[in-house]
């Protein structure tokens, strides 16, 4: 299969399997014909309302085809496209539209209550909707009567494929760089690693806006196989995941830990056939072998893959678990370095590490970040340069882990060097959800911490202590944060505090406080909304 | 037997704190993201201990779950289920 751009497969299969299923969606399925088609009319929609090669283009919707469709179409207008979370609130849109510079908002009528509060925004196109709202729109009439080949415009692999949005330690978030060049590295590992072809049925099960759906999409389009659309709601039930599994007989999933785990717990697998899965990905956070085990033994036919690597530079390791895994709780390698990429794990001094030392990994990598959009300090600290064999540097990514190898190669995860957290497979920086917090006018001191929950991942608390004679409800502090932040990102309780304790140094103890939570209240899981002093 | 009205209380009093919008009973908790995967949970548990059933895992799933009213009439069913009730 050729194609130097990470959409070039779509013609190439509408023109070699144009009946195949491309994507499919509670057993209705869209063919390779109509996905091209329909990403070419809505493409030449875009070009027409302005779009230009390497502008962005974000795209707010829930798993349906018009997302699959919409990604394609940005891709073929020559622009990026920015996946933004369709649970995210209003504000938070709003600064990314801004921060990104998007100028085109692909959505459906489902979101309009959302993009509605961000307000009016001169020059700000909409596509996607039939309710009128007070924005320029390309309308689904305008989309209709676009030719069905694709628009003539000129694109390089150079050129950003999308910008990807995460959690920022300054309490905004920051956006990701790929370009086509980088992601079809990605595409192409996940292709050869799990060895797709035009059979297979790959889930998308992770939010559009995480990088493991760029495998979704992109490694099953280099297969010519069948993205299975994955709705949020499913993603929410155990017992329906599993369900849909077995009906539309899901071959492939990348996923997190937490997933798994719970669908062990509560998926009623042994209800269900899923002897069609046959290779599980996973990563994001640490899997505890223990739980590893037992959703091995329950699916005693599909093999498992550790797969680490940050958003900046996804799949640069990976650990193909052995069956049957050895017993013990020794955490799992996260493997050996890729072959598009390379590792150096180095001291806090930038020197390279012996072999059996700790350091923080540093990646190169052909599925490297472009950097940061819009972020020239973080991007002058988030990279490692490196005195090359010709005339430019090699550029590193600080992963801000810390790894050690082991005697037969493979990477150990230690933990993360900074503060940001991993739960049930989503990063959020701790400073960000203080910042947010911490702008509420009554809060004086914010620590936000992580414990473990019941589901081998950690949930955030924070704590907070409030200016004296404020007379503000644990509720609306917990709603000032709903508004900021991502769902995910929401602290699973809220401490209000008379004092918060310090270190000998005066920096707050967030030790002490993990320590005295996790001691107080065994029964967290529940959630009980008393509050502790 | 347990109303609409009382499982809502407890979606809006203790699984979410801090939410503010009023929830219809054929809203879809799901999809407008009130309601995530531990509070599904949670909710079941609370139904079980409320009502005096079992719901088996392969139970808890999105047609019996999204909406309050679902709920609801999934609770009535399996009550009925229940011998001597």
């Amino acid at each position: 299969m050729n194609g130097f751009l990470i959409h070039s497969p779509l013609q190439h299969y509408a023109e070699v399997t144009p009946d195949h299923p491309a994507m499919s969606l509670q057993g209705v399925e869209m063919s390779y014909r109509d996905l091209d088609i329909q990403s070419n009319r809505l493409a030449h929609a875009l070009v027409v309302a302005g779009v230009k090669p390497q502008d962005r283009v974000g795209l707010f919707l829930h798993k349906c085809f018009e997302l699959g469709v919409a990604i394609y179409a940005i891709l073929k207008a020559g622009a990026a496209f920015v996946p933004l979370d369709p649970f995210m609130p209003a504000e938070r849109l709003a600064f990314i539209l801004d921060d990104c510079g998007i100028d085109v908002l692909i959505t459906s009528d489902s979101l309009c209550t959302t993009v509605e509060q961000i307000g009016h925004r001169d020059g700000l196109t909409i596509a996607g909707v039939s309710k009128s709202l007070p924005f320029k729109t390309i309308t689904n009439k305008m989309v209709a009567e676009q030719p069905v080949t694709a628009p003539e415009v000129i694109i390089t692999d150079q050129y950003l494929g999308y910008i990807m949005y995460t959690s920022g330690s300054t309490g905004a978030p920051k956006g990701m760089m790929h370009t086509h060049s980088g992601s079809i590295c990605y595409a192409n590992w996940g292709k050869d690693h799990v060895q797709l072809t035009s059979v297979d049925r790959v889930a998308s099960h992770a939010p559009l806006h995480f990088d493991l759906s760029i495998f979704d999409f992109f490694s099953t389009l280099r297969a010519g196989a069948t993205v299975v659309l994955v709705p949020e709601a499913v993603t929410k039930f155990p017992a329906s995941w599993t369900k849909l599994i077995q009906s539309e007989r899901i071959t492939a999933v990348f996923t997190v830990p937490y997933t798994l785990i719970t669908m062990v717990a509560h998926g009623a697998m042994e209800t269900r056939d899923l002897s069609s899965l046959r290779w599980v990905l996973f990563g994001g956070e640490p899997y505890p072998p223990r739980q590893l085990r037992q959703i091995m033994s329950a699916l005693p036919d599909t093999r498992f893959t550790n797969v680490y690597g940050p958003a900046e530079a996804p799949s640069c390791t990976c650990y193909d678990i052995p069956r049957p895994l050895p017993d013990g709780d020794e955490p799992l390698p996260i493997g050996l370095v890729s072959l598009n990429s390379e590792g150096l794990i180095v001291d806090s001094d930038g020197n390279i590490c012996d072999r059996g030392d700790s350091g923080e990994l540093c990646i190169r990598s052909s599925t490297l970040t472009r950097g940061y959009w819009n972020r020239p300090e973080l991007n002058k600290s988030a990279f490692l340069l490196r005195d090359g064999l010709g005339p430019f540097p090699t550029v590193y990514y600080r992963t801000g882990d810390r790894v050690m190898q082991g005697d037969d190669g493979n990477l150990q995860f230690i933990g993360r060097m900074d503060r940001m957290v991993k739960t049930r497979g989503h990063r959020v920086e701790l400073d960000e959800i203080e910042a947010v917090l911490g702008s509420h006018d009554d809060a004086i001191e914010v620590a936000a911490f992580v414990v473990p929950d019941d589901h081998s991942s950690q949930s955030i608390i924070v704590a907070v202590t409030l200016r004296s004679g404020a007379s503000t409800s644990r509720q609306s502090l917990i709603g000032h944060m709903r508004k900021k932040l991502p769902p995910y990102a929401v602290p699973r309780d809220l401490i209000i505090m008379d004092a918060m304790p310090h270190t000998s140094s005066g920096k707050v103890d967030r030790l002490h406080l993990t320590e005295t939570y996790t001691q107080s209240d065994s029964q967290f899981a529940t959630n009980k909304p008393e509050l502790k002093k | 037997m347990i109303t609409i009205d009382s499982i809502k209380k407890y979606v809006t009093t203790t699984l979410l704190e801090g939410h503010t919008d009023p929830l219809e009973e054929d809203q879809d908790l799901l999809i407008s993201g009130v309601l995530d995967s531990i509070n599904v949970m949670k909710l079941a548990g609370y139904l079980e201990q409320e009502c005096g059933i079992t719901i088996p895992p392969e139970d808890i799933v999105l047609e019996n779950f999204s909406t309050l009213e679902q709920m609801h009439r999934y609770v009535v069913e399996r009550t009925g289920m229940k011998p001597g009730v």
